[in-house]
């Protein structure tokens, strides 16, 4: 069989049809970008609230 | 015992993917991952079973048997407490899986959300059930495993992680199925739309699952269900291109897209999930069924249960490669979904059951496959990785031991509504059981069932497939009871339907604008009526029948038949080839189509189309007579003649083809011996034939006979009796039984025969039967009068009762008991009414 090249993919938390076609795998990628964006969500609010307090 | 194999097979399965579909999308190469299985493996159509639900036929194609051995006859069951109905599990299947007797040597299976799954089995291996992807709760709240989803338990924490819920996909995960979502704000609301949803996370779940178990566990069997195409296409099919009048333009506009995306997800799947196998794996994609996806779409959607199942098409997919199988894409046909199992036992060299009602496809494999057997897999007890039998109940038995129960008092009252629901439910089984009973041509199990459950029920579709076994076992009079008392039924609650029908029904899928009964009582009538040789009366029915139905195969052939018979020869081909649109390897259609060629002296198309014909079923000696026959018109006198010997060979008393064959050698080829040893089985086999009339007393075949005497047929009658009411009842029928040397005198004459000496008819003439019918209670009435006893008070004159019926019998029994009986049946009021007409079918039929 033919081995595919690496290509770099950017996976946002929007994900798509082919992140889930790629099944367990993709599941996980998509998911794990989700919790990345919500933990910088988080983050940004925190810096925030803490200058606002400073 | 343990066996480990080297070659691994991987099942996935598609419901309701269709050719029909897919073809295009490979052309235009929307779906390169099939295509590339097809390429370095075999494909073809795989016949479904009727009736196409999918927890009956998916379990089908794991055992190799039908519903009466497999015990899945439905999509719910009772509940162990009798609350109510539930969807059908695992213990009600009543055979071993595949899964199980591969499990018996040795091997381990993954098998991933096959219908019905739920509790899983203890198998060596891993099986997720079909209720693992169901999400019943919003994504805020726990979404525990149902209980029995995971075998092995230890493993269900780690598995329940790659579910999907629908409340997860994206936006830009819909939009490749409904791009007008990206500005439409309302038609994000829409019911359809969440559908479309929800099948996305559910395909995703199994998907996801079975990737993990691919890369994770080591098996040697996988089997993975995705319903994911069937659900998408009874979603929005109607909406797949071209559109047709009657859909709404903005809908279509909407959901145009959802089928061919749904296809191309479940390729793209596909794609993945062929990049976890190594060399050593076999895949098979299936399918149950097929959907139709062009002008086959219906219009309506019958108002009953599983109505929706009228949009499946009776032939799915099927594509298998790997070691050991054929390359280059080669077509194979004649498969069916019983035969899934035993093909891929054979291919493991594992014994196939002789019980089971598939067959091994040899054509899929390179090297002819010798392959063990062993009476059945059932008969074998160890170890197969089964519940515990305890689990393994019919829940419609357990049903009736609860209730016992409650009658005894020892547990509280089931609500009447419940039992009522349940009953239907078991009646609703019972139906589609007898319905694939039917589809395997065992018609006296499918009639016991069906008597049973319309007797109790009266409702009309079991009285209507009833009526269909009783023709196709040739009880023509109980099958025309069955219809008149079917019509009065129709008549009784006319009024009440049409109040039904107004009524608004959220589950209708078509918005209640094409709400209509499929018309099968028609179907069989008309069906009815061309067997008993009513021609003119079968047409308009089955006419009518087709505008509702262009999709079914059989009324078009029996149109075309009756175009045939009526010599409207290019009719008949418009209604051949619009089967054959349906199915192009009907043996049937190619026949009719070759008939309507020959007759119009197309003999180069006829022969074309006997051949095609004899190569799906070559078992039928009046093609061969007609290929003969096209032949001979051309000149090729030696194919001609090869034609008739094999028409011959197939039916020995065809006495048309010794005529043919004494013609050619005598007049062609010059072989006087073969000439006259077609001759001599002539002169002794075939004495020719004798039509005959009957009736029971009282049903007027005096007046028939006398009309005929009157219009010059040439009856049989005895000259010396004056009054011809007694005079064509001759003596000799009466002592048939001990000589019957007279009857070849009266070849080619019309004879009446009292029903009770039918049976002492010699077999070596032909028969036609004309049989005299008349309204029961008419004839009743008139033999009371003629027994010249009447008794005003005696308001059931039970002896004149019996003897008619039992003479009735008589009939009946010796119609169902003649293999090629040619029939013609006439109403006593018609022929009174309008004999010119009834003559006129009878000169039709006597030809």
């Amino acid at each position: 069989m033919q081995k595919k090249k690496n290509v770099e993919y950017k996976i946002t938390p929007q994900g798509s049809l082919g992140l889930l076609a790629l099944g367990d795998v993709g599941v996980k990628l998509w998911r794990d970008s989700i919790s990345k964006n919500l933990k910088k969500k988080k983050d940004k609010t925190t810096t925030q609230n803490d200058e606002k307090e400073k | 015992m343990t066996k480990k194999k080297n070659n691994k097979v991987l099942l996935i399965g598609w419901d309701a993917a269709d050719w029909k579909v897919i073809d295009p999308l490979i052309q235009q190469g929307k779906m390169p991952a099939l295509k590339g299985l097809i390429d370095r493996g075999v494909f073809g159509k795989i016949q479904t079973l009727d009736p196409p639900l999918s927890p009956m036929l998916w379990t089908s194609i794991a055992t190799g048997f039908r519903a009466d051995k497999h015990g899945i006859g439905g999509f719910v069951e009772p509940n162990p407490d009798g609350t109510g109905l539930r969807p059908v599990t695992s213990t009600s299947r009543k055979v071993k899986a595949i899964w199980n007797i591969l499990h018996y040597h040795g091997l381990k299976s993954n098998v991933v959300a096959w219908w019905p799954s739920n509790p899983a089995e203890p198998i060596n291996g891993v099986m997720i059930s079909n209720h693992y992807q169901v999400a019943s709760k919003p994504i805020d709240e726990e979404w525990e495993l149902p209980k029995g989803t995971v075998h092995p338990k230890s493993m269900a924490e780690e598995l329940k992680e790659w579910r999907v819920h629908p409340n997860e996909i994206t936006l830009s995960m819909t939009i490749p199925f409904i791009p007008n979502l990206e500005k439409d704000m309302e038609l994000r609301k829409a019911k359809r739309t969440s559908g479309v949803v929800k099948v996305i996370a559910n395909a995703s779940s199994v998907h996801a699952v079975s990737t993990y178990l691919q890369r994770n566990t080591d098996w040697d069997f996988m089997a993975v269900y995705h319903d994911a195409i069937d659900h998408f296409s009874h979603l929005a099919m109607r909406f797949h291109p071209p559109r047709r009048p009657e859909i709404n333009e903005k809908e279509f506009d909407d959901y145009k897209h959802v089928v061919e995306s749904g296809y191309r997800f479940q390729d793209m799947m596909l794609e993945r999930t062929l990049e976890l196998i190594d060399q050593d794996t076999t895949v098979i994609v299936v399918s149950d069924h097929g959907f139709h996806s062009d002008h086959q779409r219906p219009l309506y959607i019958p108002k009953e249960p599983s109505g929706p199942a009228v949009e499946h098409s009776p032939y799915g997919i099927f594509v298998m490669a790997g070691p050991g199988i054929r390359t280059g894409g080669q077509r194979v046909s004649g498969a069916s979904v019983l035969d899934i199992t035993p093909t891929i036992l054979a291919h493991l060299d594992i014994p196939i059951g002789e019980d089971m009602e598939g067959r091994v496809l040899q054509g899929v494999f390179d090297e002819p496959k010798i392959n063990e057997t062993i009476p059945s897999w059932e008969l074998v007890n160890g170890d197969f990785g089964m519940h515990d039998p305890d689990l393994l109940e019919d829940p419609w038995q357990a049903m009736d031991a609860l209730q016992q129960l409650v009658d005894l008092g020892y547990i509280e009252e089931i609500g009447e509504d419940k039992l009522l629901a349940v009953e239907k439910a078991k009646r609703e089984n019972q139906y589609y059981v007898a319905r694939n009973l039917i589809n395997g041509k065992k018609w006296e199990q499918a009639i016991e069932i069906l008597e049973k459950i319309f007797e109790e029920s009266s409702i009309t579709r079991y009285g209507q497939r009833l009526a269909f076994a009783y023709l196709s076992t040739n009880k023509l009079i109980k099958c025309q009871q069955m219809i008149n008392h079917l019509r009065d039924l129709e008549k009784e609650s006319a009024l009440m339907e049409k109040k039904e029908i107004l009524k608004k029904d959220p589950n209708d899928p078509f918005g209640n604008k094409e709400y209509e009964e499929p018309m099968y009582l028609e179907f069989v009538e008309g069906l009815l009526n061309l067997k008993i040789n009513k021609p003119r009366k079968a047409l308009p029915l089955l006419e009518k029948v087709q505008k509702k139905n262009p999709a079914n195969m059989q009324v078009a052939i029996n149109i075309g038949k009756i175009n045939n018979q009526r010599k409207n020869y290019v009719a008949s081909a418009k209604q051949f080839i619009r089967a054959l649109a349906i199915d192009n390897r009907n043996a049937q259609a190619h026949y009719g189509l070759g008939i309507s060629f020959l007759r119009r002296k197309m003999f180069k198309e006829a022969i074309d189309e006997f051949f095609a014909a004899i190569e799906e079923n070559f078992f039928m000696p009046n093609v061969h007579y007609h290929l003969g026959e096209a032949f001979y018109r051309t000149g090729y006198y030696d194919e001609s003649k090869q034609a008739f010997e094999v028409a011959v060979r197939l039916s020995p008393g065809m006495a048309r083809a010794h005529k043919w064959l004494v013609e050619i050698y005598e007049k062609h080829l010059k072989d006087e011996d073969k000439r006259n040893a077609h001759e001599l089985f002539l002169k002794q086999n075939i004495k020719g034939a004798v039509y005959i009339v009957t009736g029971i007393k009282g049903s007027g075949h005096e007046d028939f006979m006398r009309i005929l005497d009157d219009k010059g047929y040439d009856i049989v009658k005895n000259d010396k009796i004056k009054d011809l009411e007694k005079g064509y009842i001759i003596s000799e029928t009466k002592k048939l039984k001990e000589n019957h040397h007279w009857l070849a005198r009266q070849v080619g004459k019309i004879m009446y025969v009292a029903p009770q000496y039918l049976s002492f008819l010699p077999p070596d003439f032909n028969y036609k039967l004309i049989y005299i019918q008349r309204n029961f209670s008419e004839v009743l009435d008139g033999n009371i009068q003629k027994g010249g006893k009447t008794n005003k008070k005696q308001l059931l004159p039970l002896k004149t009762y019996n003897l008619t019926s039992k003479s009735q019998e008589k009939i009946e029994i010796w119609i169902e008991s003649q293999p090629a009986l040619q029939l013609m049946f006439i109403d006593y009021s018609d022929m009174m009414d309008n004999s010119k007409l009834i003559l006129q079918q009878l000169d039709e039929f006597l030809q």
